[in-house]
């Protein structure tokens, strides 16, 4: 039910990819982990990332195979593929400060 | 004799085999199949190789594939670890092992509640696609530090074991013990009541010696030996000296070997009992090894095998030394009749000589078998109840595979070998003969004495030993003279004492007696 996801082709209607902040979310079907993380990502990334940001979502349950492939052990864990560094976040991304501040200081080191 | 015939029909709890030595005997069996079982261990316990081995086993000798959840060192360490045992993981890797290297990356950060759904599912995806049967968690204890949150990590417990349970998978979960640590006990007690199967590997070093061993704790379902086990690491992976060298149901034989002295037959009642054991005590230089060359050569002579254990001299002295006295070793080294196990005792603890000494009768087969000296194999780096037991554990070894044995003592050892009053061990040998010195007239004669033989017509009086180039006779009526000196005399009486030479000397002092 929460398989939704966008395309990874960054969108030509926005003007600098460089800045474009490239999400993946692991989830486990709709276990309350999960959903909690996808509320509390979609919240930081609308106030703070609005319009800069793509997301993907994936769930394990349907491609559990790809999950190995990319390493991706816990669930929910959020990937940011770029800018780079990659970097993994665990958890139902309920420390928003944490969250906050890896996704920043990460923006800021390009 | 088959893993299946040792599960009883009315068990309700289904094993599986896991090819380790011993270990599947112990449990009757393997460990419980589709279950979890608890494998705990200090650092350096052998957690880690009884776990692949498991897996490599299940995939070489029973075709069940298997999946390795590697949390702590990389599966690329592993697969280069398991070389050294003899293991193509590589191959295997191909079409019947997976390994998830499952290490935290460095860059992951922590931000709220995790779970374990997504990599089960992953893991249970892969399984079904490979057809995996079995599955090891390695080591659980770095991911409940990640948790880090008591009620989390029993939620994950339960969610593996759950998931084993449903998967139909068999499942191994590694976890490092710290039991000087309350929290982390605690941690273990709650793994200990959910696992169906709790096995406890433990090491020690003692007397500058590693030990290690292997203890069944809990098996839900199922009967199990107590006892603790000697378990070494080896160039074959993990051995377990076990249940099945414990058993008394040796063959019982009523007919005699000879003992390669004319002589020394007739006063036996016709030689040694087959298939039983002999203690041979005496000084240095009272001619035991002469004595024990002599019965192994007797034995090749036949076209009979036989095996020379020594911790004493080296293979070429032994050959030598023995050569000197008309006995020819070299010729049935060459003809593969007999085998010389030369080890120096250093470094390596009894268990680790007593699981060589089983691997060498299981290759060579023997039924003939010399160990001199018999503490310098025990002695090494364990207490005095390790020695009586190790002994116990030698003599039902030889005793089962039908092994007619001699055992060789010191009589003068300081007492902190207790082993060496041979009290203990002469209780489980069924013979015992004692080589002393007898001085008259300036000369020293060699006496041999039959001080028990279980089952056997035999004399009590000491006997004149007289080697020469024709071997060894024994002399009916000993000398007049002085009565046998105590160990304790003839260690202290240094002037002009043979003995001092010791062993290897005792050999060239024959013809010179002549």
């Amino acid at each position: 039910m929460m398989n939704f996801s966008s395309d990874l082709t960054p969108d030509p209607s926005v003007p600098d990819t460089s800045d474009m902040l490239t999400l993946t979310l692991y989830i486990a079907g709709d276990a309350i982990n999960s959903l909690r993380a996808l509320t509390n990502l979609r919240t930081i990334c609308d106030t703070h990332f609005k319009a800069r940001y793509q997301l993907e979502i994936v769930d394990i349950f349907e491609h559990p195979l790809q999950a190995l492939a990319d390493k991706v052990l816990v669930t929910p864990t959020l990937v940011k593929t770029a800018p780079e560094p990659r970097l993994s976040l665990m958890g139902d991304l309920s420390d928003t400060a944490t969250v906050l501040l890896a996704l920043q200081s990460a923006e800021r080191k390009t | 004799m088959s893993i299946e015939s040792l599960v009883p029909s009315t068990s309700g709890t289904q094993k599986m085999p896991t090819g380790i030595e011993d270990f599947d005997e112990i449990t009757n069996g393997g460990i419980p199949r589709h279950r979890t079982t608890l494998l705990m261990g200090t650092p350096g316990s052998g957690k880690t190789v009884f776990a692949l081995q498991m897996l490599v086993n299940g995939a070489n000798r029973w075709g069940e594939p298997g999946i390795f959840v590697a949390f702590e060192e990389n599966s690329r360490h592993l697969i280069q670890n398991a070389f050294t045992f003899g293991w193509d993981l590589q191959r295997l890797e191909r079409e019947r092992l997976f390994f998830l290297d499952a290490r935290m990356s460095s860059d992951a950060i922590q931000a709220g509640d995790f779970d374990l759904l997504g990599m089960l599912a992953s893991v249970k995806a892969k399984a079904d696609e490979m057809g995996a049967k079995r599955v090891v968690f390695d080591s659980i204890d770095v991911l409940l530090a990640l948790l880090d949150n008591g009620r989390a990590e029993r939620r994950e417990l339960y969610r593996i074991h759950d998931w084993l349970g449903e998967s139909g998978l068999t499942g191994i979960i590694t976890a490092r013990s710290e039991i000087d640590r309350p929290a982390v006990a605690n941690r273990y007690d709650f793994l200990q009541y959910m696992a169906d199967c709790v096995v406890l590997l433990r090491q020690s070093v003692q007397e500058g010696v590693s030990r290690r061993e292997m203890r069944v704790l809990k098996y839900r379902g199922s009967s199990f030996s107590e006892n603790s086990f000697p378990l070494l690491i080896t160039e074959h992976g993990i051995e377990i000296f076990g249940v099945r060298d414990e058993t008394r149901d040796f063959p019982v034989y009523t007919s005699r070997v000879p003992s390669g002295v004319d002589t020394l037959d007739v006063m036996l009642d016709g030689g040694y009992l087959q298939g039983r054991t002999v203690l041979l005590t005496g000084l240095p230089g009272t001619a035991k090894t002469t004595l024990c060359g002599a019965f192994l050569e007797a034995a090749c002579l036949r076209g009979e095998r036989a095996l020379f254990v020594s911790f004493d001299e080296s293979k070429d002295e032994i050959v030598r030394n023995l050569a000197s006295v008309g006995i020819d070793l070299q010729s049935h080294l060459d003809s593969g009749l007999l085998q010389i196990y030369w080890s120096s005792r250093e470094a390596r603890s009894a268990e680790e000589h007593l699981i060589t000494l089983r691997r060498f009768i299981n290759d060579h087969q023997p039924q003939y078998l010399v160990v001199n000296p018999l503490w310098m194999m025990l002695q090494s780096g364990t207490n005095m109840l390790n020695i009586i037991s190790n002994t116990q554990r030698l003599m039902l070894l030889t005793k089962n595979a039908g092994i007619t044995s001699i055992f060789t003592s010191l009589l003068s050892e300081p007492t902190e070998h207790a082993e060496e009053t041979p009290y203990q061990i002469s209780t489980l040998a069924d013979t015992w003969v004692h080589l002393s010195y007898l001085v008259q007239d300036g000369e020293w004669d060699r006496t041999l004495t039959i001080v028990k033989a279980r089952g056997i017509k035999h004399s009590n009086q000491a006997y004149e030993m007289i080697l020469n180039d024709q071997g060894i006779t024994l002399r009916d009526n000993p000398p007049v003279g002085r009565p046998p000196q105590s160990p304790h005399q003839a260690a202290s009486s240094d002037a002009g004492n043979p003995s001092d030479a010791g062993q290897t000397a005792s050999a060239t002092d024959l013809t010179r007696e002549n």
